[in-house]
């Protein structure tokens, strides 16, 4: 009597005398042994046990229900030693090995992106698209070419592609090269099928995990990694896209900034900003890399996801981040360098009372078209576009004896006093790495202003010498007027007039043209006749917002009324005038009121 | 360098046993055992479990599909079927078996 155990093969059960199952089952473990360095391993594995299953089941029948020793020989001879066919397996392996398109993907488009050596203008790249996709190949390249005026995208998918995709070596690489061509319809099925390829493993690994729940884990493995590819192609086409979009950001930039660079404004500004021409290179190509870089990489990942391309190359990544790493210290370096110069800021004050006898002192500016005339500074225009915005100061770059100048607005603003005559403060103040600089900024502004027998003339502008950067720097003019002052403000002020403190809290484009008297703070006007002084428009827009509800005129007619419901109407019926005051009213529902 | 003629032949059966899997499959879909029992029939193969791995890899290349089918007697059955490329790359290897078979005859013949 012999002993024997109960096994599962493969989903079949066998009951088998102990010795023959040791011998079988040392014999599947070497077989293990041999294929788990395997990628398939598991499958061939299964693929064998299931041959085992098949061929035990022919030894078993009614009359002979146990799988003897005999049988098992039969069997492992039938099959042979693992060392026999693992052999055959390992140099095909080896062989495979070679074209790297041996991944685990069942979908029936064998298709497979190769650079296309035979074929090749410069890297083969063009060839070995124009296979995927078949079409001609003339057409790719007229596309690549066209694309480099595109801002020269092409020019760095090409590189991407020429690094990552592997040239066709071998016959197989180059069927799959040229396989079937992708199309919608091979999309799609593709997709379906790799999905079903999905549901297949599922149902495998439901099948079989009921049956042997050992494998389960290599099955569960199997149907995440069918997942895993699906997302993997979606995630592969958002991540080309997003690399594309950000490269075209950066090359549109490139762009814009070498057409800008010939620009003799774009210029003027990048001279007197940067501290000197090398840091807005290094500010500027540092940027370029510090966004490109990540760009080119997005769109490699995305690439090598979406066509399956298992290529990794340690020293371009190394090299990316390298880069990455330079053109940030380059860009961070001649931003923190450039923008230091911007840290401090400090004011140089100049203030001068004036001695005057006129009833009305009367404030005016110097006008800016004379005073570059006076100047001589050319080739100024704060009309264009040109000029810079900062804050509310406007900025412009001329030319003054051959060397470029800026030019600003100083703003004025009208405060109060409390000594007896008016004063005028000049503060100039400016920006720079320390106080010291930035004072020393300050003081080197040019602004002048007159005073004569009326008042006082403010110059329109001020100006930065010849070689002067642009730090900042503004003009503030502070005019204090003593209490009970008569002042004039003239039309010329209405580029720099800034703020003038008055009790009716008037704009001060209003003030202009007209006469203010100090009071103990702020200004009263000495010759508005009660005019409201606002905006017309803006009193206009509101006169009718207030008559909206009472007033209207349209076609029907006229009709005005009250919030108490008297109103006038004219309209086709005729003139109707229905005054309804209170006791008319009144009696009206009295009588009502009775009738009840 | 051993003379061993066994090695030899086992290595010139492998060699062929591709192309054989794959004109028994483009006679029709086929189940390993089926594959198995027509390779027997011209002894090619000696011992069966040299198929499986070959058919892994021809599957992993892409040359061959398969799908499942219910056996009656047994575990469900790997249907293999030739793919495209599969049948694209046959015609390529049975051109070059023939010149190869040509040129080995001229020179053995020799």
């Amino acid at each position: 009597m012999n002993k024997t155990v109960t096994i599962n093969i493969s989903g079949i059960i066998f009951h088998i005398e102990e010795d023959a199952y040791e011998k079988l089952s040392k014999y599947l473990s070497t077989i293990k042994g041999y294929f788990t360095s395997n990628e398939s391993g598991s499958e061939i594995i299964a693929d064998i046990e299931a041959r085992i299953a098949e061929l035990l089941q022919a030894k078993v029948n009614q009359f002979k229900q146990v799988v003897l020793m005999t049988d098992v020989d039969e069997v492992i001879n039938a099959l042979g030693k693992p060392e026999e066919f693992v052999d055959g397996e390992t140099t095909n392996t080896n062989s495979s090995s070679t074209q790297p398109e041996s991944s685990n993907f069942t979908g029936p488009i064998k298709k497979r992106l190769f650079r296309d050596p035979d074929e090749k203008a410069i890297g083969g790249v063009c060839s070995g698209v124009a296979h995927y996709f078949d079409v001609d190949v003339v057409w790719i390249r007229l596309a690549t070419f066209l694309l480099i005026f595109f801002g020269g995208i092409s020019l760095w998918v090409y590189i991407v592609l020429w690094i990552i995709i592997p040239e066709a070596k071998t016959t197989a690489d180059r069927l799959a090269m040229r396989g079937e061509p992708i199309n919608i319809d091979n999309i799609s099925r593709s997709f379906k099928d790799e999905m079903d390829g999905v549901k297949n493993r599922v149902n495998d690994g439901f099948k079989n995990a009921s049956h042997h729940s050992r494998n389960g884990l290599d099955k569960l493995a199997m149907i995440l990694g069918g997942f895993f590819r699906v997302i993997g192609r979606l995630l592969g086409a958002f991540l080309i896209f997003i690399g594309f979009m950000i490269m075209f950001g950066v090359l549109s930039t490139v762009f814009g900034f070498s057409i800008a660079g010939e620009s003799a404004e774009f210029n003027d500004w990048i001279n007197i900003i940067f501290i000197d021409r090398s840091h807005y290179w290094l500010a500027f190509v540092g940027g370029i890399i510090v966004f490109a870089v990540p760009a080119f990489m997005i769109l490699y990942g995305g690439i090598k996801l979406l066509f399956k391309i298992k290529y990794s190359n340690r020293w371009l990544n190394i090299g990316a981040g390298l880069l990455w790493l330079v053109g940030f210290i380059m860009a961070t370096y001649a931003g923190v360098k450039t923008a230091s110069d911007f840290s401090e800021t400090s004011k140089f004050k100049e203030s001068k009372t004036i001695v005057t006898s006129v009833d009305v002192f009367t404030i005016s500016a110097f006008p800016e078209d004379k005073l570059i005339s006076q100047y001589k500074i050319e080739e100024l225009n704060f009309d264009d576009h040109d000029e810079a915005h900062f804050g509310h100061d406007e900025y412009s770059i001329g030319v003054m004896n051959n060397k470029k100048v800026i030019v600003g607005f100083p703003e004025v603003r009208v405060i109060n006093t409390s000594g007896d005559n008016i004063e005028i403060v000049i503060s100039r103040r400016a920006r720079g790495k320390e106080k010291r600089l930035a004072y020393e900024r300050a003081k080197e502004i040019n602004y002048n202003y007159k005073l004569d027998s009326t008042g006082i003339v403010l110059d329109e502008i001020f100006y930065l010498d010849g070689g002067q950067k642009f730090r900042m720097q503004e003009i503030e003019i502070i005019v204090k007027i003593p209490k009970g002052k008569v002042v004039y403000f003239d039309r010329s002020l209405k580029n720099i007039i800034y703020d003038v403190d008055n009790a009716t809290n008037t704009y001060d484009q209003d003030m202009l043209g007209r006469r203010w008297k100090m009071n103990d703070k702020e200004m009263e006007c000495v010759d508005c006749d009660g005019l409201e002084l606002r905006d017309v428009d803006e009193q206009i827009e509101e006169m009718n917002d207030k008559l909206k509800d009472n007033v209207k005129i349209n076609e029907d007619g006229i009709e005005v009324k009250d919030k108490d419901g008297n109103h006038i109407t004219i309209d086709e019926k005729g003139v109707n005038i229905n005054g309804e005051n209170h006791d008319i009213k009144l009696k009206k529902k009295v009588k009502k009121n009775n009738d009840n | 360098m051993s003379v061993n003629s066994e090695n030899a032949k086992a290595q010139m059966r492998k060699g062929v046993l591709e192309l054989c899997i794959l004109s028994i499959l483009s006679q029709g879909d086929a189940y390993p055992t089926e594959i198995i029992d027509k390779l027997k029939e011209t002894k090619l193969v000696v011992v069966e479990g040299t198929l499986y791995p070959l058919l892994t890899r021809l599957k992993n290349t892409g040359l061959l599909t398969y799908r499942w089918e219910e056996s009656t007697s047994g575990p469900p059955r790997k249907y293999y079927k030739l793919t495209e490329i599969g049948t694209q790359y046959l015609k390529e290897l049975q051109v070059s078996w023939e010149d190869l078979v040509n040129a080995v005859n001229k020179t053995i013949s020799k």
